[in-house]
């Protein structure tokens, strides 16, 4: 159970030093003071997590150690599991640790705060280009139990890389994962997350990212998995000509519910930030989305985009779209749409004609509908990757 | 501090007099009321409004409960600042005279105010009625005779109530329930004035029908109750415009507007609201169309310090069709939080919104809306359109869209623009000649084009001018 007994000695257990400790028990505080949020919060409106019961083992087994140790690094680049950051290079993790993403939001964030376990620090210092992705393998593999996984990067300037974490289906449990980006002036950062739990899945996914002066930063999100999964996916637009991509696919099937929020929060100047999250519901899927373009009084000559598209497959489907702007400098640029639909039955009817049957018609089309997305990812492993998760997935 | 030194009615009227600025319906009359009125909020209150008006028990009992609601309802969380509202420093009702059917039979100081606002003129010129409220009550009424000749009812709710008791019970709080919202609830709670009109079969109304709403009185509450039916197969346009006097002291208009538009009937609202930047408006607003019918609501938000408003669109028939454009302007001092609801229940039904907001000199001006298809709304389509102007570095642009779609043949599509006045466009007209303030209020109007064209010629050439008024001095 999640007490606080349950926090000390998993401090313990990974001799972590005392700041952390101090954190933990601050996190916990909170967490023993707040509920599960109900749909009379704007921030939850559309979703119900009455069915949650906090019964979850919160030592499930300890995350299996991701850093590939034996994939040769550039020099200066860390690639480690957090705890032996914590233990090794306080200097540049303790100012960062909780920065981003701290306890003080919902119940799920203080949750995590207390009780993180595994999870990545991924440092790579100035200049340092790291051409293939850094790749890292989570999962569930005791029914009840939790992950928490909490992983920091930070690119120095000039930086280039590309950090995938994987979530694959074992057993069903609870997972509250945080990832917090530091993109230094003109990085260039990639984080995807390819999200494929298990049916029984409870996911809380945070992540935030704050970017300085030039960056180039792509987050790309991948939902198909858990019965519930939330996803937040900040970025902090900070630095002058900074520029930001946000893309999302999800593919909710029977019995899921997924609920994405995202923000786009433009301080610096002179920036762009582009959001694409696309989704197709099946069955008695349930998905929200809600992003918000929030330009600050600093944020003069941005641009900024914001477009989720839904596509309905079954009458039995839902989907809430809730895309906002708040507007606070006058030179601007910013849009968003958002848009909920069927197949369109044209298309399926030019199709037929062609000879293709009805089901590969449809199965096309929405390959086309995700192609949109997925090929702006760039990276073909991964846009590989992406498109057969999805195919195994529809075909389900 | 300097400030703090001054005569405290010195500063009042600084501050009175920066709120006229720009606001040519500031003024107020010096009307004696005959009895003091009394401020402040109670069960008492409202004993006291349905004794002077001889309510059946019916409606004195709704009216307590509603009260109740509101009392247990709290403050809204989101949407505009309301904590200044002192729900015990406003005057819930006050009747300035008994109602007349002539102008000439008014007190002089009041019929001042409508010559000034030039509603006898409109009257005679293009309008099928008139009625024309002052603090709590309608004090002029009339209805043209043709019109009462075809059966058309046009009257103010407070005589409806009395003279067509059945059909006010009827409807009355079944679109827009006491419970609805706490400003639902308050005005459910010291409802008194407002419109009822009633459309027999058939019977298409081809001028347009006018409400006028004034405030005079500093710290007023205006709670006005309108309700709209029209029977299968009518049609009629219904046009309500408000101004109030400039004061220190925040009023408050609180309305409920309730229209039913029955099998094949078309019902066209239209509001161009400018009240002074020191009333707060918070209003419900809610239409039922039923098989094949349309409703419009075209809402101009000019004036007031807040507003919270947002026209709904149940579309409860199969084939109905809502329509709702919105223009929300927000200055120094203002917050426009505006928009629109549509719900699709029934097959085949239709929707488009159309929302243009501009901000300048600190205003914050926006849109939040809904669309919502129910499970069964099969083949239904909405379309949304928000388009935002910010004029300055000091103001602020808020979209707050909600979709909720239940109905997989249902098709619902968003779009938002915020932007500033393009240089390009500006660089043009200049260049032809045309000053930078001129330039700037020529591209606001075409911003604004798609409702103002949507106006009768009259109105529509009063939103141009009330723009033009609040535009000038914006270039420096």
């Amino acid at each position: 159970m999640f007490t606080r007994q349950n926090v000390e000695s998993l401090s313990a257990a990974h001799n972590e030093p005392s700041w952390v400790l101090e954190r933990r028990l601050l996190a916990f505080d909170h967490f023993e003071k707040l509920e599960l949020p109900g749909e009379k919060e704007e921030a939850w409106r559309y979703t119900n997590l009455k069915a949650l019961k906090f019964s979850f083992e919160p030592f499930g087994p300890p995350a299996p150690a991701p850093a590939p140790e034996s994939v040769p690094m550039p020099d200066g680049v860390i690639f480690t599991d957090i705890h032996t950051a914590m233990e090794k290079y306080p200097e540049l993790l303790k100012d960062r640790l909780f920065a981003e993403v701290d306890h003080t939001g919902h119940i799920f964030d203080a949750l995590h705060a207390a009780f993180f376990q595994g999870g990545n620090f991924l440092y790579v210092p100035k200049g340092v280009s790291i051409v293939d992705p850094l790749e890292v393998t989570r999962s569930i593999e005791d029914g009840g139990a939790s992950t928490l996984p909490h992983s920091v990067i930070v690119a120095e300037e000039g930086a280039e890389v590309t950090f995938i974490e994987r979530y694959k289906p074992e057993a069903a449990g609870l997972c509250a994962a945080a990832v917090e980006v530091f993109a230094g002036q003109a990085s260039r950062v990639n984080v995807v997350t390819l999200q494929d739990h298990a049916s029984g899945v409870w996911h809380f996914h945070r992540q935030r990212a704050l970017i300085e002066r030039g960056v180039s930063y792509r987050s790309f999100v991948l939902c198909l998995g858990a019965r519930f999964a939330r996803h937040e996916v900040e970025t902090v637009i900070n630095g002058e000509g900074a520029s930001a991509q946000m893309l999302g696919l999800y593919l909710a099937g029977g019995g899921q519910h997924f609920d994405f929020r995202t923000l786009q929060d433009h301080v610096g100047p002179h920036c762009t930030s582009d959001l694409l999250y696309k989704g197709v519901l099946k069955q008695d899927a349930n998905t929200v989305y809600s992003g918000l373009i929030h330009v600050r009084p600093t944020g003069a000559e941005t641009d900024a985009y914001q477009t989720n598209r839904n596509l309905v497959l079954s009458d039995h489907a839902r989907a809430d779209s809730k895309p906002e702007l708040e507007i606070e400098n006058n030179d601007v640029r910013c849009s968003h749409a958002a848009s909920v639909g069927q197949i369109d039955y044209e298309q399926i009817f030019y199709l037929e004609s062609r000879g293709i049957p009805r089901d590969q018609a449809e199965r096309l089309i929405v390959d086309g509908f995700f192609e949109e997305v997925a090929h702006k990812i760039e990276i073909p492993a991964v846009h590989d990757l992406v498109v057969r998760a999805i195919a195994d997935r529809f075909d389900r | 501090m300097a400030i703090e030194k001054l005569d405290p009615v010195l500063t009042e009227n600084e501050e009175v007099r920066k709120l006229k600025e720009g606001y040519k319906y500031g003024w107020h009359d010096a009307t004696s009321y005959g009895e003091a009125p009394q401020k402040g909020l109670s069960h008492d209150v409202v004993d006291m409004i349905s004794d002077r008006k001889k309510e059946p028990d019916w409606m004195r009992a709704k009216r307590h409960k509603a009260l109740d609601y509101f009392y247990r309802r709290p403050m809204p969380s989101w949407g505009a600042d309301l904590s200044g509202i002192d729900f015990d420093d406003i005057y819930y009702y006050i009747k300035p005279t008994n109602q007349v059917k002539n102008w000439e039979d008014m007190p002089e100081a009041i019929r001042d105010t409508w010559d000034k606002l030039g509603i006898p003129e409109a009257e005679k010129n293009f309008l099928g009625g008139v009625s024309a409220q002052y603090e709590s009550e309608s004090v002029y009424h009339s209805t043209k005779k043709e019109l009462e000749d075809v059966g058309v009812i046009f009257a103010d709710m407070d005589t409806a109530l009395r003279e067509h008791p059945e059909i006010v019970k009827e409807y009355f709080g079944s679109i827009i329930p006491a419970n609805d919202n706490k400003f639902a609830a308050l005005n459910s709670a010291v409802w008194s004035g407002g419109s009822f009109i009633w459309v027999p079969e058939g019977v298409s109304v081809e001028v347009p029908l006018q409400a006028y709403f004034r405030i005079n009185q500093e710290n007023m509450g205006q709670f006005e109750r309108t309700l709209i039916i029209c029977e299968p197969g009518s049609w009629v346009h219904y046009v309500e415009g408000c101004s109030a006097p400039v004061y220190s002291g925040d009023s408050l208009h609180s309305a409920v507007v309730e229209i039913i538009v029955k099998e094949g009937a078309r019902c066209r609202y239209t509001t161009i609201q400018n009240w002074s930047n020191n009333v707060y408006n918070l209003v419900t607003k809610r239409a039922v169309a039923h098989k094949n019918a349309t409703m419009e609501w075209i809402d101009g938000n000019i004036g007031s310090k807040v507003t919270m408003k947002y026209p709904a669109v149940i579309l409860k028939g199969e084939g109905s069709k809502a329509e709702i454009l919105s223009v929300a302007y927000a200055s120094e001092g203002m917050h426009q939080d505006a928009g629109a609801k549509v719900t699709h229940v029934a097959p085949n039904t239709q929707s488009t919104i159309v929302s243009k907001s501009i901000s300048k000199d600190g205003g914050r001006a926006g849109y939040r809306g809904l669309v919502r298809m129910e499970d069964g709304a099969t083949n239904a389509k909405s379309n949304v359109r928000c388009d935002a102007l910010i004029l300055d570095e000091q103001s602020r642009s808020d979209t707050y869209p909600y979709n909720e779609i239940e109905e997989q043949t249902g098709s619902v599509g968003h779009e938002a623009t915020v932007s500033k006045i393009g240089d390009e466009q500006l660089f043009y007209l200049m260049s032809r000649g045309i000053d930078e303030s001129e330039a700037m209020s020529l591209i606001v109007r075409g911003f604004i084009e798609p409702i103002t064209k949507e106006l009768p010629l009259e109105y529509a050439v009063e939103l141009n001018r009330l723009i033009e008024l609040q535009m000038e001095g914006s270039v420096g």
